[in-house]
């Protein structure tokens, strides 16, 4: 039930994910060490407990106060070191993790934000904004818990075993013959879990989702009526989801049942083989005890280490998103400078991935300061041609290019200043009004900003502001209607000052004579640009100095309005249509 | 049990306060608590009694008595596999615990949200709803979840007391005075700690959402620029959260030391007058191994109560959360002695004096389109109107009128439809809106075929059955409005009315819809709200709405009479 498209940004494998990690931990090196040093001084002050015990019920028979009270004292200052440097260890531990975290978290942001255009437009923003929030506090979680508790449990657990052994050598042996269970269930269980987890998690996210659709459609489910319909859905996806945690659920049953049963094998032949040996005399009663209370000591940091495995696997998988998205091969770029501001497309064929061309041989070479508006019926690959004249895609042949240099080869710095894209999508950042202009212009004053926003008639809507250019935007901030954000979108355009301009739909949510008033008097700042405008409304068409009628991924008309008006094509056709139904008697 | 899930019925909640909501909770699934309860106690009872067999076996080999060793290892050993069979079923029934309540908590808070509607989100905001939907749903889970550790805990404190007050009442006293102190001793550390989490929970949620924003804005960032401003805004608030959890951390850690100072204190008072009862002969040494397993063992279910406490006041705020929607109310009231809805008449909003003649197609023209939207909401009543003013249908009020028979009666489509997730079929086949749900209506290919979307069912891989995503992400705004038109047709209200259905439909598809529109939905009412002369030369009537004052005509003779509505429809263009 794939309701994403296949992720087209790759997933890091183990040993790159790892890396990655470790130049982080490396960074690191002294803190590590603390770190472990530190919690192998507390773990092995926790472990002189049963050493004691085992001097007291060895001198049982004459015991006296002196060694009881020398042993209470050693015990004591056992516990206010282990209490000390297990604080300490832990502290060591979590400034490592978090500065791994930060490391990993920015880097990811860093190199999204220089992610090649072409592969942000093709991946959309879902697969990204999943590594962005899932997969990063996933990591940081499994860092933030795991890490301490696999700390503590690697090294007690190392200790414990050492400190088994020295107690009584031969006993060490009785830990033996639990491991080959041990190692079989847990390889048993982590070879199935990791997809079941996965699979869980990804229905678990559906069922969640469903809460958060059925909110924001809120209005389409009243009006169509479908609530009845929508608890079936949920139901449906909540069924699966079960099954997914039924799944799981059986290989911890298997795995943990496994585990729990082995854990008290050590301690009945300590007892047995001990008891024997003391016996025999050839152990002492104070040994098998300790022996035997060390054996239960391993439990928890085994059951811990165990217990860890998945999550640690699944916070890999996070990782290997996460660090993936540095695996994007970087784009192919050209060190030229366009030589001149003149924009030619020739013989262009695009398809999306595998499938079947969407432009068929398109040839588009505007005059310098040509005003082009592009119209033809949906789906007929406007937009598409929008996003190859831009240079965001590579065409699959034929060549887009800016002062001879081909476009989708330019650094995005230096095409950005030559040709920009502007969509019906628009994005508000969450920030002032005013760093939401000056992306593309860090150092534009107040004024400036001012003027582009009087130029695309926002002026009005800016004085309706709480605080005017420092009204925090977007999500979390003042909301604002869809066609002051368009209006916000084109005043960027502008501050970015492109000698080519695409417009795709740009004015398409402002109402009709304020996208007019507005088209016009940009048009007065682009005098001297070249402007594409797309655009399935016919004004837009009447305005400009040349049409193109895209029909069908090939260009079936172009010219002046009148030329085309006289032709008497397809474009004529709409345009009488149009003018008959909207002119009438008049017409 | 899990195969009950999901409920058939998640049934009707005590909503008086949240104790009794978790209560009632409880109850309703309660041969799963039940069970949980019983395994869990056997489970954490075993292993409390496991030191007693291992302090007589040791006494069993200080004696040289070689069948006790072997009675009493035997006994460790069935001990420890009773121990590992009733911790898996207390587990199972754990989960079931935590997945049975997830859920109904899940199915009570849809079903809440399908029945407030839109009123859900104008009562609470989404961002609440959806950290409903996750964070507090599994908070009441985990409550059921514990439930089963915690009766473990309690009942095998209470096995150790009587096994420690029978055998060497000096030591269990110690323990079980000890024990919850040393273990309430660490709560006073939780305030503080609990309070940085805090800071530092919000503080990541900045973050995530600078990273958040900085992805969904990326195409405008990598085609204009910024990039650099951004990734230095990230880094800002990635150190700010790296600072605070470093300082939690530090917080964590002094905790983490209290954890080993405090149980240690008790297993160290236990050792000291454990080796002096030793000394006198008070008790075996085998009896003080026992009692040095027990303080170590202790530990466990004292710590599984403070967790316990902590969970319960956590599900006692997220079931607030839960009741504060499913106690809300629909905001568009239905009335007590409502109307019926008369059925061929004409409606008034009296508000824009916009009348929409029975059976006939209107084209409103409003200029602002957010006054136009509003203007088509409160026809439909997604909205109330204001003021004194109403909406009526054949002179009765829509707000006198059973709201559920208003949705089924008239319907509205929004300009920019939301899609629901699912396949292309799915999002067109909408339930009848007819008065017999068996009454002939439009097929899901006429309704496609008259919304021209037949390109896009052909466009898509799978045909009808092809994936949708949310929100119809997938497809272009254009595709999106035609599918919702599709799905408006198929349904066949008595009056629809469509916002701008075609803004994003270029001009040729749009002249078709117009057409074949008219069509289908000949003899029945139908109510437009468009500035395009494409459709308006398709109404039978249009009225144009400006400056507070309505006109009616048809679009042929507003053209030649009205200059402000030629300016209107035309863009100006003469």
């Amino acid at each position: 039930m794939s309701r994403e498209r296949a992720s087209i940004l790759p997933v890091a494998g183990g040993r790159a994910a790892w890396r990655s990690l470790r130049s982080g931990l490396a960074e690191r090196r002294g803190l590590i060490a603390a770190a472990i040093a530190l919690q192998m001084a507390a773990s092995a002050a926790g472990l002189v407990g049963p050493q004691l015990l085992e001097r007291i019920i060895n001198a049982s028979g004459a015991l006296t106060d002196a060694t009881i009270d020398s042993t209470a004292l050693l015990f004591t200052a056992a516990l206010v070191v282990q209490t000390i440097f297990t604080a300490g260890a832990r502290a060591c531990g979590a400034l490592t993790g978090e500065y791994v975290l930060a490391r990993l978290r920015e880097r990811f942001i860093s190199t999204v934000l220089a992610l090649p255009i072409g592969i942000v437009e093709r991946a959309g923003t879902g697969d990204l904004m999943t590594r962005a929030s899932t997969d990063v506090d996933d990591m940081s979680q499994a860092v933030r818990r795991g890490l301490p508790e696999l700390l503590v449990a690697g090294v007690t657990g190392v200790l414990a075993v050492a400190a088994l052994v020295v107690t009584a050598p031969v006993l060490g042996l009785v830990v033996v013959p639990v491991i080959p269970p041990l190692v079989i269930a847990t390889r048993w269980y982590l070879r199935r879990a990791r997809p079941a987890y996965q699979q869980q998690a990804a229905a678990e996210a559906v069922v969640n989702s469903d809460l958060q659709e059925t909110v924001n459609a809120a209005r389409t489910i009243e009006s169509l009526r479908l609530g009845p319909r929508r608890i079936a859905q949920t139901d449906d996806d909540i069924r699966d989801w079960v099954a997914w945690e039924r799944r799981t659920l059986r290989l911890r049953t298997v795995f943990f049942g496994t585990c729990e049963a082995a854990y008290i094998v050590p301690l009945v032949l300590c007892l047995l083989f001990g008891g024997l040996l003391v016996m025999h005399g050839q152990l002492s009663i104070g040994a098998v005890a300790a022996a035997a209370l060390y054996t239960q000591q391993l439990v928890s940091p085994v059951d811990t280490l165990l217990a860890w495995q998945d999550e640690v696997q699944l916070a890999s998988a996070s990782l290997s998103r996460v660090v993936g998205v540095s695996e994007v091969p970087a784009a192919e770029m050209t060190g030229r400078i366009p030589s001149d501001r003149r924009l030619v497309a020739e013989r262009l064929h695009f398809a999306y991935d595998d499938s079947a061309d969407v432009l068929h041989g398109i040839d588009l070479s505007p005059e310098v300061g040509a005003r082009l508006a592009v119209v033809g019926p949906s789906g007929a690959g406007k937009s598409t041609l929008a996003l190859l004249l831009a240079g965001v895609h590579p065409p699959r042949s034929g060549f887009v290019r800016v002062g001879g240099v081909e476009s989708h080869l330019l650094p995005p710095d230096r095409l950005r200043r030559e040709v920009a894209l502007v969509t019906q999508e628009h994005h508000l950042f969450a920030c002032s009004l005013r760093d939401n202009l000056r992306l593309p212009r860090p150092d534009a004053g107040d004024e400036q900003l001012l003027a582009v926003l009087e130029t695309v008639d926002a002026m009005q809507s800016v004085r309706s502001l709480p605080a005017g250019l420092d009204t925090i935007l977007g999500s979390g901030g003042t909301s604002i209607s869809p066609g002051f954000a368009q209006q916000i979108a084109i005043a960027r355009l502008l501050l970015a000052d492109p000698h080519t301009l695409v417009l795709d739909e740009a004015t398409s949510l402002l109402d009709s004579r304020a996208a007019r008033h507005l088209e016009r008097s940009v048009a007065v700042l682009l005098e001297g640009r070249t402007v594409i405008a797309i655009s399935h409304r016919l004004h837009a068409a009447h305005d400009a100095e040349l049409v193109v009628v895209v029909e069908d991924g090939r260009i079936s008309e172009f010219g002046t309005h009148a030329d085309l008006l006289r032709a008497g094509g397809a474009y004529a056709r709409l345009w009488n249509t149009w003018r008959q139904d909207s002119a009438g008697v008049v017409g | 049990m899990l195969s009950r899930i999901p409920l058939a019925d998640p049934g009707d909640p005590d909503l008086r306060s949240p104790v009794r909501f978790l209560l009632w909770m409880a109850h309703a699934q309660r041969r799963t608590v039940i069970g949980g309860a019983f395994f869990g106690a056997l489970w954490m009872g075993t292993q409390g009694v496991i030191p007693a067999a291992l302090g007589l076996a040791v006494n069993a080999i200080i004696q040289r008595n070689g069948p006790g060793l072997i009675l009493w290892t035997g006994v460790v050993f069935a001990l420890g596999i009773l121990q590992a069979a009733a911790g898996v079923l207390r587990h199972r029934r754990a989960v079931s615990n935590f997945l049975e309540a997830c859920v109904r908590v899940q199915q009570l808070v849809i079903r809440a949200a399908i029945r407030l509607g839109t009123g859900l989100p104008r009562q609470i905001g989404a961002g609440e709803v959806a950290s409903l939907g996750t964070t507090d749903v599994v908070r009441v889970g985990r409550l059921l979840d514990i439930s089963a550790r915690g009766t473990g805990a309690v009942v095998s404190i209470v096995i150790v007391a009587v096994i420690l007050l029978s055998t060497s009442p000096q030591l269990g006293l110690v323990l079980l005075v000890g024990a919850p102190i040393a273990a309430l001793l660490i709560l006073p550390a939780m305030g503080p700690l609990e309070r940085r989490q805090r800071a530092e929970r919000t503080q990541r949620g900045a973050a995530s959402a600078v990273a958040a924003d900085t992805v969904a804005g990326l195409r405008v960032l990598r085609g204009l620029g910024g990039e650099a401003d951004f990734s230095a805004r990230y880094a800002r608030t990635s150190q700010a959260v790296r600072h605070t959890t470093v300082r939690t951390s530090l917080i964590q850690s002094l905790l983490d030391g209290l954890q080993v100072l405090l149980p240690g204190a008790v297993l160290v008072t236990i050792t000291f007058l454990g080796a002096r009862l030793v000394r006198s002969g008070s008790i075996p040494p085998g009896e003080l191994v026992a009692d040095y397993a027990y303080a170590a063992f202790l530990a466990l279910p004292v710590q599984t109560l403070i967790q316990a406490a902590s969970i319960w006041s956590a599900a006692t705020v997220a079931a607030g959360r839960v009741l504060s929607v499913l106690r809300l109310d629909a905001d568009l009231a239905s009335p007590a002695d409502s109307e019926a809805l008369p059925v061929d008449c004409d409606i008034v909003d009296e508000e824009s004096g916009v009348i929409a003649v029975d059976g006939l197609m209107t084209a409103v023209v409003i200029a602002d389109p957010d006054v136009a939207s509003a203007t088509a909401a409160r026809l439909g009543r997604l909205t109330d109107p204001s003021g004194a003013s109403r909406v009526t249908l054949g002179g009765v009020a829509l707000d006198r009128v059973p709201v559920a028979e208003v949705r089924r009666r008239l319907m509205v489509l929004d300009r920019d439809p939301h899609l629901l997730a699912g396949t292309l079929r799915d999002a067109v086949d909408a339930p009848s809106a007819r008065a017999n749900e068996t009454d002939a209506r439009p097929t899901v290919e006429e309704a496609i075929a008259a919304a021209c979307g037949a390109d896009i069912v052909t466009g898509l891989g799978d045909g009808l059955d092809s994936p949708v995503s949310e929100r119809g992400r997938s497809l272009s705004c254009g595709q999106r409005q035609r599918i919702a038109l599709a799905a408006a047709l198929r349904a066949d209200p008595d009056v629809l009315v469509l916002d701008e259905p075609t803004s994003a439909v270029d001009a040729h598809t749009e002249a078709l819809i117009g057409e074949r529109l008219g069509a289908l939905r000949r003899g029945r009412t139908t109510v437009i709200f468009t500035t395009s002369p494409l459709l308006l030369a398709r109404a039978d009537r249009v009225a144009f709405v400006e400056d507070g004052t309505v006109v009616f005509g048809t679009h042929a003779r507003l053209i030649a009479t009205d200059a402000r509505y030629r300016q209107v429809v035309t863009r100006g263009n003469e």
